[in-house]
């Protein structure tokens, strides 16, 4: 989230240690107390970032309330005290509050403020965020620390500012090909399985499920509510053809602007037939996004090349579907085949899985070209692990 | 009943000569004069049933399935359609192991009859061609291929006859319509080989059928044989100037072929002919991809603007805008064009054009025939004599 708004005046940032040793002093043992252990005072604090929380004290706590700016941003019942918020990427100074309220109407709250980065007069500093997903032969891998990632950025090491793990807030667009090949009992197993990633959406997660064939069929609003999302699916039947490419650009320009990472999720054999923008349309939009593209791929029992559309020889299709797996792998995203429709749901689970399982990764380009030029990125981390981020964005 | 008749003997020698001939060819007798060098199918042996080496057929009781067969078709003198089409129904079962066989040998006798009809009056065949253009029509819905072809072979036998007895470039119309109508159907169905040779044959009674130039410009285009697209279409477009349909896939075949030129040329005209319809939305729509390939944005953006204030509802126009303005560098725009497509609900259309072009038109499964339906009930007294000749014939 960006929030623009000056914080509120506060007291002096303290260090974990001296915090906790002013409230106990001021709290009789064993009163209600609150721990902030994560943001760190005195750090600065862009995109995904997990505020984390001890709440000590004898008597049992009914909620504990965190805080950004003046607005609250989560409330949870249950440890662990750990929300995850998306600060955005203006460069601001934050007030973090979390308090705790006991069910006999006790609370107290602990605040600590992280400052803005000290710009240099003309000097336009961006944070770059990198979604990292690190792997250990087929399961993620979370134990990283900081210290074990390079980020190179033009070929050139670039130092980390952010870094946090897990549960960054997400937007996420569902594409679902509902072309003729969906029809019947295929489109509602293909829906069941997007419900299981939308019912897995957290509180400050946000999803949009659209469903298309050579034109729009369905679109819900952006909601957490699984309930909305999937309103008036049941008047939706599958039928027509396939504008991938045209939907893949509008899932990406509805992102722009989004909270949080930006996820687009697409269920499609990837045979793109009606559509008037190409694949390459797609891959230049893919480029200037921060969106990471997800292919649930259906397949069609057909190798590329080995079939021909009235509107692309056998030779365009290949190249189609070869620039989208491109677009795809540059995007940090990934590809998960399936056999069958059936196959829906697992790979739209598995797709949570790894997005709940990854690293960002926040630095500041150490040579910005501002030229719309490619800047290919890529991150190291020591250990036997696999590393997937995009594979570079436009400097611009 | 016996075949005592030197007449009729001579026809069955001539049919089954042919016939050994056309087994070989996958094609009915008669039908073979009427090919064109290029005909593929007389090229290639057919795989199908039908295909038999005619030496190793059993012995078929010919005469009754005549017998049967003028039954039948007296059912239509009769105004008895349905009782002709169970008659004709009952003639594809004939019993014993070796059905393929029998069925071919079936065929034989249904062309000694339908000779002897043509050499009547060859106009008494109309009502006989509806009768297996609707006997073709019912095994293509129930998807029964092998029966498909059985009537497939007879209809290209009668019209082939019509044509050849008839001898009128009106007789030779009429068998290049029905010929282009069941071709199309076969098309449609993505049976190339078998609608290849029916609507090059359709071509060969007469070289201005507009079905035909269709049909096979089509295929020409789905298999990205442009050139050969380019030159059919060119002559479609000679005959019918007013399908803006025709001047579209003209215009997108000469672009193919690299005459982008030309293709402009015949885009702008479709954009500025008010009955172009869908047709002119793809016209727009390809204009404004060249403007964008050739660095125009801006022309782009102008030539969408117009599209969009003829077809408001238009998705894949609007998208198209928004991605002319990221391209233009003017992301805000583009992200205005996409918030305005995401307010309006689906446009409910049934297809998009891009979808519509990629299909055959309408008419292609309609099989209608509207003309050789009207003239064909005058024909029935026409049958009903041909019928008794036949059967005085035998008798005498």
């Amino acid at each position: 989230m960006n929030r623009r708004r000056r914080p509120r005046a506060v007291a002096p940032a303290r260090t974990a240690a001296a915090l906790a040793a002013l409230l106990f002093a001021a709290a009789p043992a064993a009163a209600l107390d609150v721990l902030l252990r994560s943001p760190r005072p005195g750090k600065p604090a862009f995109g995904a970032l997990t505020i984390e929380a001890d709440v000590l004290g004898g008597e049992r706590v009914a909620e504990v309330e965190f805080r950004v700016d003046g607005e609250v941003v989560g409330r949870l019942t249950e440890p662990p005290w750990r929300l995850t918020v998306d600060l955005g990427q203006d460069n601001l100074e934050h007030l973090f509050e979390v308090t705790a309220r006991t069910v006999s109407g006790d609370s107290v709250t602990a605040r600590t403020k992280t400052p803005s980065v000290r710009v240099d007069g003309a000097l336009d500093l961006q944070l770059q965020q990198l979604y990292v997903t690190v792997t250990q032969g087929s399961r993620y891998y979370l134990g990283l620390e900081r210290d074990a990632f390079s980020v190179l950025d033009d070929r050139r090491r670039q130092e980390i500012v952010t870094f946090e793990r897990g549960d960054a807030p997400m937007t996420a667009v569902l594409l679902l090909d509902t072309s003729d090949s969906m029809r019947g009992d295929r489109l509602r197993t293909a829906i069941e399985g997007a419900r299981a990633f939308l019912d897995g959406l957290r509180e400050l997660d946000e999803a949009k499920l659209t469903l298309f064939s050579d034109r729009r069929r369905h679109a819900s609003p952006f909601s957490r509510d699984p309930g909305v999302l999937t309103t008036g699916l049941a008047e939706v039947d599958a039928g027509g053809g396939t504008a991938l490419n045209d939907h893949l650009y509008y899932a990406l320009r509805l992102l722009e602007g989004r909270q949080g990472r930006r996820v687009v999720i697409v269920l499609s054999d990837g045979v793109d037939i009606e559509s008037a923008l190409s694949a390459d349309d797609v891959r230049w939009a893919a480029r200037r996004s921060q969106a990471m593209i997800y292919w649930i791929r259906l397949s069609h029992g057909l190798q590329p090349g080995t079939f021909s559309s009235p509107w692309h020889s056998g030779g365009e299709h290949a190249s189609e579907i070869s620039i989208l797996e491109r677009t795809i792998a540059e995007s940090g995203g990934a590809i998960f085949p399936i056999a069958g429709v059936e196959g829906a749901e697992e790979a739209f689970r598995s797709i949570l899985t790894e997005l709940r399982s990854q690293y960002v990764v926040g630095y500041y380009p150490s040579r910005n070209r501002d030229d719309g030029s490619w800047h290919p990125v890529s991150v190291k981390v020591s250990g036997p692990y696999q590393v997937r981020t995009r594979d570079g964005y436009i400097d611009y | 009943m016996r075949l005592s008749s030197d007449t009729v003997q001579k026809i069955l020698r001539r049919v089954t000569a042919l016939a050994a001939v056309c087994a070989a060819a996958g094609t009915p007798a008669a039908t073979v004069a009427a090919q064109s060098p290029s005909d593929p199918e007389q090229a290639r042996p057919s795989r199908r049933y039908y295909s038999q080496p005619i030496a190793e057929e059993p012995a078929i009781e010919a005469e009754a399935v005549a017998l049967a067969y003028r039954d039948a078709l007296s059912q239509l003198v009769a105004a008895e359609p349905a009782a002709a089409v169970a008659a004709v129904t009952a003639l594809e079962h004939p019993a014993g192991p070796a059905v393929a066989q029998s069925l071919h040998a079936t065929r034989q006798g249904l062309a000694t009859v339908l000779h002897g009809i043509a050499l009547h009056d060859y106009r008494a065949l109309e009502p006989a061609i509806l009768l297996h253009v609707e006997m073709f029509r019912r095994h293509r819905d129930a998807r029964n291929v092998r029966l498909e072809d059985h009537h497939l072979a007879l209809i290209r036998f009668m019209v082939a006859e019509y044509a050849e007895r008839g001898g009128t470039p009106e007789a030779r119309a009429t068998a290049a319509e029905v010929l282009a109508a069941v071709g199309l159907a076969l098309l449609e169905d993505k049976r190339r080989t078998a609608a290849n040779g029916t609507l090059e044959r359709a071509l060969g009674f007469n070289r201005t059928n507009g079905d035909a130039l269709f049909g096979l410009a089509i295929d020409r285009e789905w298999a990205g044989d442009y050139p050969n697209a380019v030159g059919l279409l060119e002559r479609l477009v000679a005959v019918r100037p007013e399908s803006a349909e025709g001047r579209l896939r003209l215009a997108i075949n000469v672009q193919r072929v690299g005459r982008r030129r030309d293709a402009g040329e015949l885009l702008t005209a479709l954009t500025a002919d008010p009955e172009a319809g869908w047709a002119a939305e793809i016209a727009y729509q390809e204009l404004a991809r060249n403007r964008i390939a050739e660095g125009d944005p801006a022309g782009a953006a102008a030539l969408l603007r117009e599209a969009i204030e003829r077809f408001p509802a238009s998705e894949p126009l609007r998208l198209q805008l928004a991605y002319v303005f990221d391209r233009a560098g003017d992301p805000v725009a583009a992200r205005g064009a996409v918030a305005e497509l995401a307010k309006s609900p689906p446009d409910g259309a049934d297809e998009s054009p891009r979808r519509r072009y990629a299909r055959l038109p309408e008419s292609a499964a309609a099989l209608d025939l509207e003309a050789l339906r009207q003239s064909a009930g005058e024909r029935l007294g026409a049958l009903a004599e041909a019928l008794e000749s036949l059967a005085a014939g035998e008798s005498g």
